[in-house]
């Protein structure tokens, strides 16, 4: 449980991070602003999903979190490269 | 880190140079590691065999990058030997 | 091209990258497998599909003790490998220069059961760690490749230093096929960062005694041998299960993982999964009279740090969530590798097409990424194919693996030298395709009075895993054949 939480955690936060990048947003045709919300998620999300791993054994718990960085930094990705395309306009940025 | 472009140098020579310089960086990177494993067994005490082994691990790619990232060209793999000496010499006494 | 950092840094990214990814995409491969060697020594082993889940019995134990010294007595050099949740059987185990085999006992009764001959997950295990070549010469290579690793992944770094944040997401399949497997290899590459420079380290570290022989710290891997003339001792012995329970006193319960037989002496030791740092604590007693004679514990502090090493790289102690992380990671990582031999052979395509030397590298990439797949689904295939009771079976197996595994060569070697490269790589897929969408049923088929209870065991994941993987290759064959 604190795994998929922790998953989910990294996963929304990093997606968040993606939104905001310049060559995503112009790929995802969303207009130049400085959202306050993905800004807040993308730092508060992590430290949540820290605090969900701390209640683990060490180090199982930085492992976990570690980890879950990684897993949730794909998904995020994947997410992202879906709804590229599925805006219509694969390859261009 | 920039240096002068040299239009007669070929690509194959440049490929040759690195080469020299990567094989010339291995080699240094090992004498020093080596180096490292006597002066931590040196002192007093001495460390652990195991700590030595994860210091000189951790030392050796950063010492081969390093060396492969210095700037000069003139000097090539011999700068690598002058740089061991030392080390070789903490080594073998 | 200039002489410039960035150049510098790409060209030692690309070459070593490339040498020392066709070893390190085997390394990986079989590291990724060797996670779950124990459950796939079990899916190898169907007979034991019927056994009920049963705890181990004093009875049991000291019967196969029994087994134990008097196996020793014969001069083979064995140990009993004690029950335990991933594995629920005991096991008169011995090395045979490549991975611990020997007879399974029910933990009832400790009789033996009617199991085949396999040396299971632990090929891959050796894979991994030595290429089937330890424990110098492939020990030495993996270890080579593995600061190769750490070496690429700097350069990697300094070369994408500025685009690493900005960067982080930015996949985009659906561009053209260098800029997708680029995107691919650096998304990848960048969010498995922690866990790759953790893997390449923590390896290297395990096994720096082969690259530095002069400095004296022992090595894991030892060849096998058989015991000295000094060590066979005769009876009577005494029971182990009282020894056992004194030793779990000590260690705490379930936390005896296997017991040695020595000179006079049986020792119980710690379980590998017992704590993060995998240490050799052991309890000793008087083989005779059973006597606690011993108790011998590594330390806190700095003994204990090859054991934290060896804890965090062989993940014995992780709870199945943090192993199946390490395996998605493992399986992504070794994608990252094998998608960075393809950008090598892209960008070389261009001006090399055509060459032997390239022919030969589009060869070798080929044989690692998608040809060792193959061969490991051969070697499950070949598991359930071969009799039961054929003769130096475990060898047979092994032969199915390297058998497959060099006719993936040879397939690709005459397609790539023919310049068929891509059909080459579609073939292969195709291939593996088959073969991991036709394993669950072939359990099925081959296990059929146990295959139709369904639950999540051992079976049902191996066989998941390979239909995903099956399915993975079918789509990437699709994906070749699109981008004709």
């Amino acid at each position: 449980m604190i795994v998929l939480v922790s998953l989910i955690c990294w996963g929304l936060a990093l997606l968040c991070h993606g939104l905001l990048q310049p060559k995503i947003r112009r790929l995802l045709y969303i207009g130049s602003g400085r959202p306050v919300v993905p800004r807040v998620a993308r730092l508060v999300l992590p430290l949540v999903a820290l605090g969900m791993c701390a209640r683990l054994e060490m180090p199982l718990s930085i492992l976990v979190w570690v980890g879950t960085f990684s897993v949730g930094g794909l998904l995020a990705g994947g997410v992202l490269a879906v709804e590229v395309f599925r805006r219509g306009r694969p390859g261009r940025f | 880190m920039t240096l002068k472009s040299n239009r007669k140098t070929a690509k194959g020579g440049l490929w040759k140079r690195w080469l020299g310089r990567f094989v010339g960086g291995v080699a240094c990177a090992y004498v020093c590691a080596l180096g490292l494993f006597s002066l931590a067994s040196g002192h007093a005490g001495g460390l652990d065999a195991i700590l030595r082994q994860s210091l000189a691990i951790a030392v050796l790619p950063l010492v081969i990058v390093g060396l492969f990232a210095l700037p000069g060209r003139r000097s090539g793999p011999s700068v690598f030997v002058a740089l061991a000496v030392p080390f070789l010499h903490l080594t073998l006494s | 091209m200039r002489d410039i950092l960035r150049n510098r840094m790409g060209w030692l990214h690309a070459w070593v990258g490339f040498v020392g990814g066709l070893v390190l995409v085997v390394a990986f491969t079989g590291g990724t497998l060797a996670l779950f060697d124990t459950e796939i020594t079990r899916w190898m082993e169907p007979e034991l599909a019927a056994l009920p889940e049963a705890a181990m019995t004093g009875e049991a134990l000291d019967h196969a003790g029994a087994q134990v010294w008097a196996l020793r007595e014969k001069g083979q050099n064995v140990f009993l490998n004690l029950p335990s949740a991933r594995d629920p059987v005991l096991r008169i185990l011995h090395y045979d220069g490549h991975a611990f085999v020997g007879p399974v006992l029910d933990p009832r009764d400790g009789t033996a059961l009617n199991s085949r001959e396999t040396r299971g997950g632990q090929l891959f295990f050796d894979l991994h760690q030595s290429l089937y070549r330890g424990p110098v010469w492939g020990n030495l290579v993996t270890e080579a490749a593995g600061i190769g690793l750490i070496v690429a992944v700097i350069s990697g770094v300094i070369i994408h230093f500025r685009n690493l944040v900005p960067n982080l997401l930015l996949f985009r399949p659906f561009a053209a096929p260098g800029r997708a497997w680029l995107d691919a290899h650096l998304v990848a590459g960048v969010l498995l960062l922690p866990f790759i420079i953790m893997m390449a380290y923590t390896g290297a570290v395990i096994h720096a005694p082969r690259l530095f022989p002069m400095i004296g710290a022992g090595h894991a891997a030892r060849p096998a041998g058989r015991p000295d003339a000094g060590m066979r001792v005769v009876g009577p012995y005494a029971p182990l299960a009282p020894m056992l329970a004194q030793a779990e006193d000590i260690f705490g319960r379930g936390r005896i993982g296997f017991v040695m037989f020595g000179t006079g002496t049986v020792s119980f030791y710690r379980a590998d999964a017992a704590d993060f740092a995998m240490t050799r604590d052991h309890a000793d007693f008087s083989a005779g009279d059973g006597r606690l004679v011993g108790v011998e514990r590594i330390g806190r502090g700095m003994p204990r740090l090859g054991g934290a090493m060896r804890g965090l790289h062989f993940i014995r102690w992780g709870t199945p969530a943090l192993r199946w992380l390490y395996f998605v990671c493992s399986v992504v990582g070794s994608m990252m590798m094998a998608a960075g031999l393809g950008l090598f052979l892209m960008k070389h395509r261009r001006v090399h097409g055509g060459t032997f030397r390239l022919a030969l590298a589009e060869t070798l990439a080929l044989a690692v990424t998608l040809g060792l797949p193959l061969a490991s689904l051969g070697y499950l295939w070949g598991s359930r194919l071969l009799p039961p009771e054929l003769v130096h079976r475990a060898d047979r197996e092994t032969g199915v693996f390297f058998l497959v595994w060099l006719v993936a060569l040879l397939h690709a070697g005459m397609r790539c030298l023919g310049g068929a490269v891509r059909p080459a790589w579609r073939e292969q897929a195709c291939a593996i395709a088959v073969l991991g969408c036709g394993l669950p049923i072939l359990d099925v088929v081959s296990r059929a009075e146990t295959a139709f209870r369904l639950r999540a065991d051992v079976y049902l994941a191996v066989d998941a895993c390979a239909l995903g993987f099956g399915l993975l290759a079918l789509w990437g064959q699709r994906v070749i054949v699109r981008a004709r």
